[in-house]
């Protein structure tokens, strides 16, 4: 199993069990989906930890299991319906042991999550007031719904919408995109979670209302001192919040280490590729975006030894069909930063100073 | 279960809701079976949506969650059909008030036809249109308050 130690402050201490799972430990998470076409293999081996204060960013292009990844930690794949494998630690407990009433009083409150689409993501025909006043009254059944509804109103405040008092008894679809997100929030934080998982909270937006979003998630994190899981193909937005990045490519890390290690000096092809093809807007025009070639793998086929050796342009580097037969495994260099990858580290470094740098 | 027969309300309104009561389940049974069907199938497209995943997240009772979030939803359309079929209702009167030997609407209907009673047939006809446009207006009203989006457009 991989080892992603990257912090050694320690989780509540009262709660810990005494293994030395810190506050967020995920250790080898599989989550297979067996489907008519064959076995979905949506996550496959991912391990991280985090502790509080502490914000994690997992990349990767659509399809990577990013999604299935998160929503595992909150226990919300069927049982029926997901082959799940592994150790997901929160504060202690482990997740995947635990029996579904006990996950169901973790959900919405140590452990919340802001969805991809707020549109798709609330339900249409209650107003958000009610919906953020049933987050609260779930786990909190003896506040009144009048003290309900004026925390729902303090919280659409604190997430930076205006006349919270009025907004509170509107509907979703009178929200746009960017109230909405926010209002996705607030309904996320009415139990001040310790783990805070956001699935590309700012994908749907604008630069400016992103920036603010951003923004607010930082603020918010330095309040209640909460972990931050940070989902988002945005390197960008990564390199911003995070602390640690993982990178993941078709269910697996490809690579995996602290923000200043991966975003500045990326060990993998991959991490090459997603970093060369963002755009940037403090360089001087360039006459296109360079996208990785090729698509993502077939999660149910994914190619035999490394997963993207089809679409990586460095194979030469590897002597034989190594990089089509072997899976490559997640090797630390020594600075726990981990990157799955056959080309030996002294080469990589030659090529990402020659190849890759310059292009940044 | 006394045989159904007919009292006028006026008359015993007990007697009349006793005798209505078997023809009113047999009619309600030809229509619930297809509601059931319909209900299954319109449940199962809702409780895929993402605000069902949103409200397991917030951590709410699977039974709520069914109950509140997924039929809420599902509701419309089953309106919708609920809305056409009683404007059909006359046609499975017809047979159920045959079987229950009631002299209904159904029944009168029948008759007037075969017999060529016109004033009769115009009658049922124009009474008939009234009962889909009632229950037209009846299901555009419920959509305003099952679904707050069609209640602005
Ligand atoms: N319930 C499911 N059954 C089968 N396949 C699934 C299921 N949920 C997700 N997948 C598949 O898992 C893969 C990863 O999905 P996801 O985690 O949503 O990717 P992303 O990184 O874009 O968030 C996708 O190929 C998706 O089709
Ligand atoms: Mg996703």
């Amino acid at each position: 199993m991989e080892q992603t130690k990257l912090d050694t402050r320690k989780g509540d201490p009262g709660k810990n069990t005494g293994a030395d799972t810190g506050f967020l430990d995920v250790r080898d998470l599989k989550v297979h989906f067996p489907t008519d076409d064959g076995l979905v293999r949506a996550v496959d081996g991912i391990s991280f930890r985090i502790e509080r204060g502490e914000t994690i960013g997992i990349v990767g292009e659509s399809g990577s299991g990013k999604s299935v990844t998160s929503q595992a930690i909150l226990g919300l794949h069927r049982r029926s319906r997901a082959q799940s494998s592994g150790q997901i630690w929160l504060d202690g407990e482990d997740l995947m042991t635990v029996d579904d009433e006990r996950l169901r009083e973790l959900r919405g409150n140590k452990m919340a999550m802001i969805f991809q689409d707020p549109l798709s993501a609330m339900h249409p025909y209650y107003t958000v007031g009610a919906q953020i006043v049933e987050a609260i009254r779930v786990h909190h059944p003896d506040t009144s719904k009048d003290a309900a509804k004026k925390r729902a109103i303090d919280l659409l405040g604190l997430v930076g919408i205006p006349s919270p008092a009025r907004r509170v008894d509107q509907y979703p679809h009178e929200f746009s995109g960017g109230m909405r997100q926010r209002a996705m929030i607030a309904m996320a934080l009415s139990n001040d979670p310790a783990l805070l998982i956001a699935d590309e909270p700012t994908t749907a937006l604008d630069v400016t209302v992103q920036a603010q979003i951003l923004d607010l998630m930082r603020k918010l994190q330095s309040e209640f001192d909460s972990a931050i899981i940070m989902i988002t193909h945005d390197l960008g937005v990564v390199a911003e919040m995070a602390d640690e990045i993982l990178v993941m490519y078709g269910g697996k890390a490809v690579e995996h280490g602290a923000v200043d290690n991966v975003f500045y000096e990326p060990q993998h092809p991959y991490a090459w590729g997603l970093l060369t093809s963002m755009p940037r807007l403090d360089r001087a025009r360039m006459d296109r975006l360079n996208p990785v070639p090729g698509n993502p793998p077939s999660l149910i086929n994914i190619p035999p030894g490394c997963a993207f050796h089809p679409r990586c342009t460095y194979q030469s580097e590897v002597p034989g069909d190594v990089c089509r037969t072997v899976v490559p495994d997640l090797l630390d260099d020594g600075t726990s930063h981990l990157t799955r990858c056959h080309i030996p580290t002294a080469r990589r470094e030659e090529i990402f100073l020659s190849d890759i740098k310059p292009r940044l | 279960m006394p045989i159904p027969a007919f009292t006028p309300l006026t008359d015993n309104p007990v007697m009349w809701a006793q005798g209505l009561l078997l023809p009113a389940v047999t009619l309600a049974m030809i229509f619930a079976a297809s509601y059931v069907r319909l209900t299954r199938a319109y449940m199962l497209e809702t409780m895929s949506e993402d605000y069902i995943r949103t409200a397991r997240a917030k951590g709410v009772k699977e039974s709520v969650v069914i109950r509140k979030h997924g039929l809420r939803a599902a509701l419309t359309p089953i309106v919708t059909a609920a809305g056409m079929d009683l404007g059909g209702l006359l046609g499975g009167a017809v047979i159920t008030e045959q079987v229950f030997s009631f002299r209904g609407l159904g029944y009168t209907a029948v008759r007037a036809i075969t017999e060529t009673d016109l004033p009769v047939i115009v009658g049922i006809v124009i009474m008939a249109s009234s009962f889909v446009v009632i229950a037209n207006l009846v299901v555009d009203v419920l959509y305003g308050v099952i679904d707050p989006r069609v209640r602005l457009t």
